[in-house]
């Protein structure tokens, strides 16, 4: 009798974990209509996506991926479909381009485009602009707390200082860091010069002394409490260690700016994308995406923001009016045997760290 | 209390005021006692009275509250156990299952750091003693427990301890093993010469295979003696449970004669032998007298015999057990040879000769 | 057992070999296939290629593949040194101690180890808790530079690795009939004596045991590394990580996991070479 009940209720349980196993799958489908935006968690304010869904009525299924090729990789598999808006890094919606994967925008839909910025349009992923819509930009910029580093920090050159010994954090991105010692010579990023990247790897390896951390994930709270004194880090994590502490620098390193461009893109079979353009439009209003740059602590791309932007925030969300559109370089992919040379230099280097 | 009879031959081993608790329980009270040279000594107790304890204060493995050993003229209570010329041969062997026959019994030697080929020769001839040869190379996984015990004695005895100290090693083998084994120890002490300490709860084993037996309860000896002193005149009635058949005879003390005392149990008037208390007239007293010696008749001839009905037949091997109450007193008496006269319900009549009982005290005197 | 009764249990195993076959054989199998293939820009060419394992095998690769056994090494020696003498002497504690210390043992491993590793990171960093309590007790003026070092990393890899061998050990320990020690004292051992010939012997498989568990999965734990060693030091697990995410060069990290694999399988072979008394 004792065995018997144990069959039934075995029975049971897996009858019941089946069940909502299935439920679960299919909990995404809502009543009425559904915007499916799939990009990295905290790109937009709460109350920014609140008012989008009351304004238009739309439900916004905020879907998260953590990294570029995880989305990739996700929307390779939907075969360009099951995402109405998507946000991710240059260097992977140009491959997404050329995979087929991407539809071109109706522009008569975002009258708000002329809103953007056009440093930032025309780029390499998307020469046209017929796919996309910046939304924020990661520059590269050297962050250091004046109070402990001496030495004049003007760009990346004067990070190569024994006075920074054991004291310097950088990010775990080898074509940044690569990008920085190429930049040093004056080289382009995407240089596919062997020997231009044997100069640049050569150099790089110098630099490993000073080198104290290598870290992609919250690396301005080593800067802010004291573990590192200077850094190379992510424009959002640039943000919020200025804004804990006003006191830190930041510089526009005089070589030259790197950065990266995250833009909007609508996947080829996306199965709402109405509701993306109209997202699209709502975002370019330029009080609204003020907001969001704010909260998202990247460079505001789009210029009639820029006025609503507070005078805390400015100085590290927009660029100086000196900086020219020949000044800036962006890092875009390139081929594989020269991915495999920066990634060689790189580890290297890393391993030469101490 | 204790009766120490010496030997003529030279003391080697000397235990003096020994006391070991463990906690609040105390295991060995206050024991002295001395072994001589070439002696074979068993402890006889039950299980819980201490004689493993004893081994143990002997070889070093444990460490004495308070008291003396003296070994041969040196005082080793505070010895290192390793530096002890004293060897142990374990309840369950505890050899080696690492090593092989050959590296067991050579252990010792190797820690003495004795030359390879003196080793060499040294072991086969333990081997060869303990009828062993030719198992160098075997695993003691592979040896029955026969084997393993013979294994066990040629590691103890390689290194030529002055005591060798075996605790139990019988236990484990079925009854014909076991006494034949019993003779190979008793031959191999003789042989060797060395001192031997033998614990057991085995009466057979202690009378068959001593010099001298000790019995010991509750940490201590109630009596050392020569394996006849223990059985015919045990000085305690528990010493006399212990060892053989014997009947306890409850009786009254009536006053000394000539040869011993006389008591009377029940209706009868008995000639016993004199234990090693002093009585008074009226004592309560116990008289031991052993089953072997109980005459069953089944006619009442003399007075002297004690009348009763056969309760109990029990035959085992060639030995028949009758047992009889005689006023309320239970009488085992032994027969040799199956008998089909007597049959439970008989009346029948016991006698022994004069002086065949004996007066043992209560063992309660001992504490 | 009847023809039906083996035929039915065979059955019963049937799921299991076709699991295994499918889901751990098949991929084994493929990685291999893939390490003699070209790379194809983010994907790979069925083209016989014996440059992936001639990278794997020299200049950076092969010293990050030292540097990887030396941290291995290091870090399972430093276990061995702290485990076994733990392993071995909690079996001679009384009992309840015991379960205690087991208790112990198995607790941190209810919580991630992501998660055990950051808490490293707020003892560590500078003005840290170890900081905060040597200044107070006067030991140190200055808050040390511990994190982000190679010593950081090697105690979080003791500190993740110790449990398995203490719990190898331990088990082996237990078993450990203690009369044997007792019967080489009484033969004339010292007590080193008496360890060394008998305690350790005994105990050894309990130490290969723990070795394997501890040396094997220390090779691959680059996340200890990135995490206490500030992604300083380069382990061929993060390279391979790094070959697969970043560089997208599939038959490459192919390669290096094979080498990998043949390196732990043979180390494994070597430890696992029983004694001729434990058949």
């Amino acid at each position: 009798m004792k065995n018997q009940l144990k069959r039934i209720v075995c029975l049971l349980l897996c009858l019941v974990m089946a069940t909502s196993a299935l439920m679960l799958s299919g909990c995404k489908k809502k009543n009425g209509e559904v915007l499916n935006l799939y990009t990295w968690a905290g790109m937009f304010p709460d109350e920014v996506i609140r008012e989008f869904e009351k304004e238009t009525g739309i439900t916004v299924n905020y879907v998260n991926f953590d990294s570029d090729e995880t989305m990739l990789q996700k929307l390779q598999a939907a075969g360009g479909g099951e995402y109405d808006l998507i946000i991710a890094d240059d260097y992977i919606i140009e491959v997404a381009i050329a995979e087929g994967l991407v539809q071109k925008l109706d522009k008569s839909k975002i009258p708000s485009l002329g809103n953007v910025n056009p440093i930032y349009q025309g780029q390499f992923f998307d020469p046209t602009d017929e796919y996309t819509v910046p939304y924020g930009a990661g520059v590269q910029t050297i962050v250091y707390n004046p109070a402990k580093v001496d030495i004049e920090i003007n760009g990346y050159e004067d990070l190569w200082n024994y006075d920074l010994e054991d004291r310097l954090g950088i990010i775990d991105n080898y074509r940044v860091m690569m990008g920085m010692s190429l930049k040093t010579f004056g080289f382009s990023y995407n240089t596919t010069d062997a020997e231009e990247l044997m100069e640049a790897g050569a150099h790089l390896m110098e630099l490993a002394p000073m080198i104290r951390l290598i870290k992609n994930d919250n690396l301005q709270d080593d800067l802010l409490s004291g573990e590192i004194d200077a850094a190379i880090m992510y424009t959002s994590q640039v943000t919020m260690a200025k804004m804990a502490d006003p006191s830190l620098e930041v510089v526009f390193p005089e070589e030259g700016i790197g950065f990266g461009i995250m833009a909007m893109f609508v996947p080829s079979e996306a199965p709402n994308s109405e509701a993306a353009h109209k997202f699209i439009e709502f975002i370019l209003q330029p009080e609204r995406s003020a907001k969001c740059f704010e909260y998202l602590g990247y460079y505001c791309t789009n210029s009639a923001a820029e006025q609503y932007i507070s005078e805390e925030y400015r100085s590290f969300l927009t660029l100086p009016a000196e900086l020219k559109r020949e000044d800036m370089e962006m890092i875009q992919n390139v081929d594989s045997v020269t991915d495999e040379s920066h990634l060689k230099y790189w580890t290297a280097f890393k391993n030469f760290c101490d | 209390m204790t009766d120490i009879k010496t030997d003529t031959r030279e003391e080697l081993l000397r235990i003096e005021g020994l006391k070991k608790s463990f906690g609040d329980t105390g295991v060995i009270r206050d024991l002295s006692f001395s072994v001589s040279r070439g002696e074979f000594l068993t402890v006889l107790g039950s299980s819980g009275c201490g004689k493993t304890t004893l081994l143990r204060l002997i070889c070093g493995l444990e460490e004495a509250d308070s008291g003396k050993i003296i070994l041969d003229g040196t005082d080793i209570t505070e010895l290192e156990p390793n530096l002890r010329p004293v060897n142990t041969v374990f309840q369950n062997y505890a050899l080696f299952p690492h090593m092989t026959v050959f590296d067991n019994v050579a252990y010792a030697l190797k820690l003495q750091r004795v030359e390879k080929s003196e080793i060499k020769s040294r072991v086969s001839d333990a081997l060869s003693l303990v009828q062993m040869s030719g198992f160098e190379k075997r695993y003691p996984s592979s040896l029955s427990g026969g084997q393993r015990q013979r294994v066990a004695i040629a590691r103890a005895i390689i290194s030529r301890p002055t005591v060798l100290l075996l605790d139990e090693p019988l236990g484990a083998l079925d009854l014909n093993l076991r006494r034949a084994m019993q003779t190979e120890l008793k031959n191999l002490q003789k042989q060797l010469g060395i001192t031997f300490i033998y614990i057991t709860h085995d009466q057979e084993e202690a009378l068959n295979m001593s010099d001298r037996v000790a019995v010991m309860k509750d940490g201590k000896f109630l009596q050392i003696g020569t394996p006849s002193d223990i059985y015919d005149r045990p000085n305690y009635a528990y010493i006399a449970r212990f060892v053989g058949e014997a009947n306890i005879l409850p009786s009254v003390y009536e006053g000394e004669c000539d040869g011993g005392a006389v008591v009377r149990f029940g209706e009868n008037e008995l000639k016993v032998r004199l234990g090693i208390g002093s009585h008074s007239v009226g004592d309560h007293v116990h008289v031991v007298l052993r089953g072997e010696k109980i005459k069953i008749r089944h006619t009442g001839e003399g007075s002297t015999a004690l009348v009763g009905k056969v309760t109990d037949l029990n035959f085992a091997g060639g030995v028949m057990r009758v047992s009889v109450e005689v006023g309320g007193t239970r009488i085992t008496a032994m027969r040799y040879g199956l008998d089909s006269e007597i049959a439970v319900g008989d009346t029948v009549f016991l006698e022994a000769e004069d002086f065949s009982g004996i007066i043992c005290e209560n063992d309660e005197a001992a504490k | 057992m009847s023809k039906k009764r083996k035929i039915s249990s065979s059955l019963g195993l049937l799921p299991m070999y076709l699991f295994t076959l499918v889901f751990v054989l098949g991929p084994l199998i493929f990685m291999i296939a893939l390490s003699f293939f070209e790379q194809d820009g983010w994907s790979y060419r069925a083209v016989f290629t014996l440059d992936n394992y001639k990278n794997a095998l020299t200049g950076t690769y092969l010293e990050i593949l030292f540097s990887s056994l030396r941290l291995a090494v290091i870090s399972t020696a430093a276990v061995i040194i702290l485990g076994y003498p733990f392993g071995l002497c909690t079996a001679f504690l009384p009992k309840r101690m015991q379960k205690f210390i087991m208790t112990t043992q198995m607790i941190p491993y209810w919580v991630n180890s992501l998660l055990r590793l950051y808490g490293w990171i707020i003892i560590f960093r500078a003005n840290g808790l170890l900081d905060k309590l040597l200044m107070w007790l006067g030991i140190t003026e200055e808050p040390l530079r511990l994190l982000y070092t190679y010593p950081a990393v090697v105690v979080g890899m003791i500190y993740v690795l110790i449990p398995f061998m203490f719990a190898s050990v331990y088990q082996v320990a237990e078993r450990l009939d203690t009369s044997l020690i007792e019967a080489a004292r009484d033969l004339g051992a010292s007590p080193i004596r008496a360890f060394l010939s008998v305690t350790l012997p005994l105990t050894l498989p309990g130490l290969k045991t723990g070795i394997i568990h501890t040396f094997i999965p220390s090779m691959g734990l680059f996340f200890i590394a990135d995490i206490l060693g500030g992604n300083k030091i380069v382990l061929t697990g993060s390279l391979i990580n790094d070959l697969l995410n970043k560089a997208h060069d599939q038959p490459q990290a192919a390669a290096l996991a094979s080498v990998m694999m043949v390196l732990t399988a043979a180390i494994c072979i070597l430890l696992l070479r029983r004694a001729k008394y434990e058949r």
